[in-house]
């Protein structure tokens, strides 16, 4: 059976069915990645691990999941050669509850080192390629796990997001992307980035998959202090209930971006007005101030959690730390000494809760926000040293989110001329993922997005 | 807030060495110049007025939560795990740089 753009959630259907056996869709997976990896970069590590599990909800059903996640007896480099060794005595809770699940791993996927970029170009393993265009970035951090899924290397992945590395990638690679509310899911086992932010979520071609995944990988961990003691929903039951709801749209989020993605983005707000959802002007603080939160408090967070390797107890020398670690380490352990604290990380600290704030007054009139997901689609491999700020530029629009904790999603929502894909983002209140999946799934079945064009390029 | 600020090449040289890393001479020329590019863009947060803001480390509404004060041996690894990935290891135990020199 033919398997190529095939959903997780229609591999799992037609596998109870018996139509195709476990092993089957795994060398399916293995063998497109072997025929195609030389030419997309996706994996740091091929591995093909087996589940033992043969009854989970994800039995026979493999995944690529982003190389910053622990796996125990197998190697997790965050895509940095200081980790370039690195086996795991441990497994992330992630990773774990997929296992549990009866997940297949096929391999870590590449992202930017340490999960510090916004294109995978800061990757010690090599950039991943764009499916769409191989002389593109997919985006990132979590590149390799969306041009995986974009190009059917892996039905489905997991990826992590400190301020839009799920939905970026996503975007750029025309797939679909949820960063999670902060605390809804685990970090434990995920090397850090900026701890008060990481949110790690799937990436996935539908986002029926995406409700799957998150069900499986949400909810307390007693591992995680900072994960929210809060009932998980069936989330594949709330995306079929297709309510009707109040979308705001607020024009701060069209400044500065590419007019084929404003016309894309007002194409999906029609949309979404003529399957009866109301939609209404609101008024947000404008996501400028979010990069600056951002820039500051996770470069403090990072020169902390980056302290830890010193190649004692497990990796390299810090002498093996890439440029963009070190020039994001010199900047935090600059913003965190004596003197400059209250100025710059108090002072931050104090504008995302007025993010939060402002996000929490528009949702008193709204159910959710819609917005284009990036301001530009996919740049040029090697564009990177154009920009001073091509991390904070590229990520704009969904820093504000992050900022705040709130989920969000990004789909794809058209092609652009260049023929790159176009991704537009839900975001919801905290905690209520089942909303954004919900108007995001609607939203999905009107765009009917032809997410299987790109992968008949690899055939 | 004060003003843009100046970072020269010493004060680099001097947060890399708080923050052991080793620079290139490439690194230590381009640092000073990005670094106050970027210090110079987040000055747009003085725009914003925080004095009525309380202190905050974190986003959600979540409480501290305690934790019972007792071994939990399903996470714990064992030496062997624990020196798995070890380079330097002797009798069982890590083995860092001398830090105390007889005089």
């Amino acid at each position: 059976m033919d398997l190529l753009g095939k959903s997780a959630t229609e591999i799992i259907s037609i596998r109870k069915k018996n139509q195709v056996s476990s092993g089957e869709v795994i060398e399916y997976f293995s063998k497109r990645i072997e025929k195609f990896e030389g030419k997309l970069n996706c994996f740091v590590t091929k591995t093909e691990k087996v589940s033992q599990v043969d009854n989970g909800v994800l039995a026979g059903l493999p995944l690529a999941i982003k190389d910053n996640f622990c796996t125990k007896g197998i190697r997790t480099t965050a895509s940095s050669k200081v980790l370039d060794d690195f086996i795991p005595a441990f497994e992330s809770t992630v990773t774990s509850r997929l296992n549990q699940a009866g997940m297949t791993l096929l391999g870590k996927t590449n992202l930017d080192a340490w999960a510090h970029g916004s294109s995978t170009e800061t990757s010690d393993y090599g950039v991943t390629k764009n499916p769409y265009n191989i002389e593109y970035v997919p985006g990132g951090s979590s590149g390799g796990s969306a041009a995986a899924v974009a190009a059917g290397l892996a039905p489905a992945a997991i990826g992590t997001e400190t301020a839009g590395s799920i939905r970026l990638p996503a975007a750029w690679c025309g797939v679909v992307g949820l960063k999670p509310s902060y605390g809804r899911v685990s970090r434990y086992g995920i090397v850090a980035m900026g701890s008060s932010w990481d949110c790690p979520g799937p990436i996935t071609q539908t986002v029926e998959d995406a409700a799957m995944l998150l069900e499986i990988i949400a909810g307390h961990d007693s591992n995680d202090a900072t994960t929210a003691n809060e009932r998980v929903e069936n989330y594949q039951q709330v995306i079929d209930q297709k309510k009707k709801y109040t979308v705001g749209i607020s024009e701060e989020y069209f400044e500065g971006v590419d007019s084929e993605i404003v016309n894309l983005t007002k194409e999906s707000i029609a949309k979404l007005e003529k399957m009866g959802h109301s939609i209404k002007p609101v008024k947000l603080m404008s996501p400028k101030y979010a990069i600056s939160v951002y820039m500051l408090l996770q470069r403090s967070e990072v020169s902390s959690n980056l302290g830890r390797y010193d190649g004692i107890r497990y990796g390299q020398e810090r002498t093996h730390f890439g440029h963009e670690a070190k020039r994001r380490i010199i900047l935090g352990t600059h913003v965190l000494s004596s003197g400059y604290y209250d100025s710059y990380y108090k002072k931050a600290t104090k504008v995302r809760y007025l993010i939060r704030q402002d996000f929490e007054k528009v949702f008193e009139e709204v159910d959710v926000i819609f917005a284009p997901t990036t301001p530009i689609t996919a740049t040029k491999i090697g564009d990177l040293e154009k920009y001073a700020f091509y991390g904070e530029m590229m990520d704009v629009l969904t820093e504000p989110a992050s900022a705040a904790g709130l989920p969000a999603i990004s789909i794809p929502i058209g092609m652009h001329s260049n023929g790159l894909p176009v991704g537009g983002q839900f975001m919801g209140k905290y905690l209520d993922e089942g909303t954004i999946l919900n108007i995001a799934s609607q939203l999905e079945e009107a765009v009917n997005f032809d997410r299987h064009l790109v992968m008949k390029k690899y055939e | 807030m004060k003003p843009s600020q100046k970072i020269t090449k010493v004060e680099v040289e001097q947060i890399a060495k708080l923050a052991n890393l080793s620079l290139s001479p490439d690194e230590v020329e381009k640092f000073p110049s990005q670094l106050e590019e970027s210090l110079e863009y987040v000055e747009n947060l003085q725009e914003i007025d925080t004095s009525q803001v309380p202190e905050n480390y974190f986003t959600t509404p979540l409480k501290n939560v305690l934790a019972e004060d007792i071994v939990d041996e399903s996470i714990m690894l064992t030496q062997a795990e624990a020196l798995k990935n070890v380079k330097n290891t002797k009798r069982g135990y890590f083995v860092v740089k001398r830090i105390i020199h007889e005089s």
